[in-house]
């Protein structure tokens, strides 16, 4: 460092202070000791700048100002951040939220609805509401209560007569609930309720498990979440849900979506017909029922 | 750091305030205007600070922004204020400072030295700042900061010189000496 540079940075060192600490400053402090030119500038410098800081502090505000600056801020509101209460209400405000907020997701997880399903699944009390075995007439039922019925069945309950259906209260939701009694024995309940009522609704890939021993299924379509609880064999219950319509099937649940639940003599035989096409017609009372298999 | 109560506050900052204010604007009632005006900002504002240890490099860096504030309306509508106009014919006599002529002294020395150097300057003979400091406040680099001072006290020190030989500027007391570090 020659002197130059060193009077240059000298000249925003002030001794007393903070600046002697300053790692900046070090080298050019050094140099004042081994350069008396250096030395004798900056006892100058010290000189001047002594004086001119005694000088400015000669400068006084006008007298009033003190006051005034107070009594505009009485007028003011006081900054209401600056409040140590209102700080340590926000602080315990923040925590209690905080705790209801990990209180509600937990209790809101989707976990926690298969559960509640689950258990009320396996009720030895009232199962169903209503013993209605027509889906048309399950939906109707349904709609009466306000409950929303554009659902889908899944292919292995469409045209199955159904046991009954029931409403259940879920954390402020509804949620439909319709019982199947099949051969086997097997007993599912399928749970019908909105994206909506939950935070993190489940994909709409089907996904099995196991909640309390019993086989569970989920999938979400359009704005709905699907829950197929199973009593029974796990392994007929994944069948059930996992076997590739057959265009049997994908006829009569397209019959079952427009005309509702046929009865089995009558759909036998539609049924039987339509194995080897992949359209079927057949006239029922007045009406020509025309579906294509896809 | 304790928190400071509002009034504690104005009694800690406001007069040095106030004379970065008046270095910086050359009115005094401009400067009485921004000094009010940060501790309004302060009242209204300044509890979102979360350390208290910033406290005087807020208040200052705010002064600075409503200087700045000030001059860019007055670019944009650029006027001359009667009182203004009266000022000229009738300083130095206008400061409260008139009793006070070295500080007065400084103050028109100043006066004449560009605001970028101005404002460094005065905010180093304040004393309670660190060039760093300096350049927390008006936002620069604490190079620039340093190359600054050391400009701005050079042409300080011309016009100085240059009032004295006039006779506008009284002679400071130069006899005191500080012994080095």
């Amino acid at each position: 460092m020659n002197t130059q540079e060193a009077k240059f940075i000298l000249q925003a060192y002030r001794p007393g202070g903070g600046d002697a600490n300053d790692p900046q400053f070090a080298e050019a402090l050094l140099q004042l000791k081994n350069d008396p030119e250096l030395s004798k500038w900056f006892a100058e410098q010290l000189v001047f700048d002594s004086a001119m800081s005694r000088a400015l502090q000669q400068v006084s505000p006008p007298n009033d100002l003190r006051q005034n600056i107070l009594a505009g801020g009485r007028v003011i509101a006081p900054a209401f951040w600056s409040r140590r209460t209102v700080w340590w209400a926000m602080a315990a405000s923040f925590v209690l939220l905080l705790g209801l907020g990990a209180f509600w997701l937990n209790s809101t997880r989707f976990g926690s609805y298969m559960e509640k399903m689950a258990a009320a699944s396996s009720s030895n009390g009232e199962h169903i509401d209503a013993k209605i075995s027509d889906f048309g007439q399950i939906q109707t039922w349904l709609a009466g209560r306000g409950m929303e019925t554009d659902f889908a069945l899944p292919v292995s309950l469409n045209g199955v007569p159904a046991t009954g259906c029931r409403i259940l209260g879920w954390h402020g939701h509804k949620i439909s609930m319709l019982c199947y009694m099949l051969d086997g024995p097997r007993h599912y309940d399928l749970f019908v309720a909105e994206k909506s009522d939950f935070m993190f609704p489940p994909a709409s890939k089907l996904s099995f498990g196991k909640v309390n021993e019993l086989s569970v299924a989920v999938w979400t379509k359009a704005d709905k979440v699907y829950l197929m609880i199973g009593h029974g064999d796990d392994v007929l219950f994944r069948k059930d849900l996992e076997a590739e319509p057959t265009a049997q099937k994908k006829i009569e649940a397209e019959l079952s979506r427009r005309f509702g639940a046929i009865p089995q003599t009558t759909g036998a035989r539609l049924f039987l017909s339509c194995r080897n096409y992949s359209s079927v017609e057949k006239i029922s009372g007045n009406k020509i029922l025309t579906v294509a298999s896809s | 750091m304790e928190t400071l109560s509002f009034e504690q506050l104005v009694d800690s900052y406001y007069e040095s305030l106030y004379r970065f204010a008046l270095g910086l604007t050359r009115r005094e009632a401009d400067a009485l205007d921004i000094t009010q005006q940060t501790f309004y900002r302060w009242a209204t504002k300044g509890g979102q600070l979360r350390d208290h240890a910033k406290v005087k490099s807020w208040l200052f860096t705010t002064l600075h922004r409503e200087f700045l504030a000030i001059r860019r309306n007055e670019a944009r509508y650029p006027h001359l204020e009667i009182s203004g106009v009266e000022e000229e014919k009738l300083a130095p006599a206008q400061f409260s400072v008139a009793n006070k002529m070295d500080g007065e002294s400084l103050m028109h020395a100043l006066y004449q030295i560009d605001e970028l150097y101005r404002a460094p300057l005065v905010l180093f003979y304040l004393e309670n700042h660190s060039y760093r400091d300096i350049a927390e406040v008006l936002g620069l680099p604490a190079g620039t900061v340093m190359s600054r001072l050391s400009r701005g006290k050079e042409i300080l020190r011309q016009v100085i010189s240059r009032g004295v030989d006039s006779g506008k500027i009284i002679p400071l007391n130069t006899s005191n000496t500080q012994g080095l570090p």
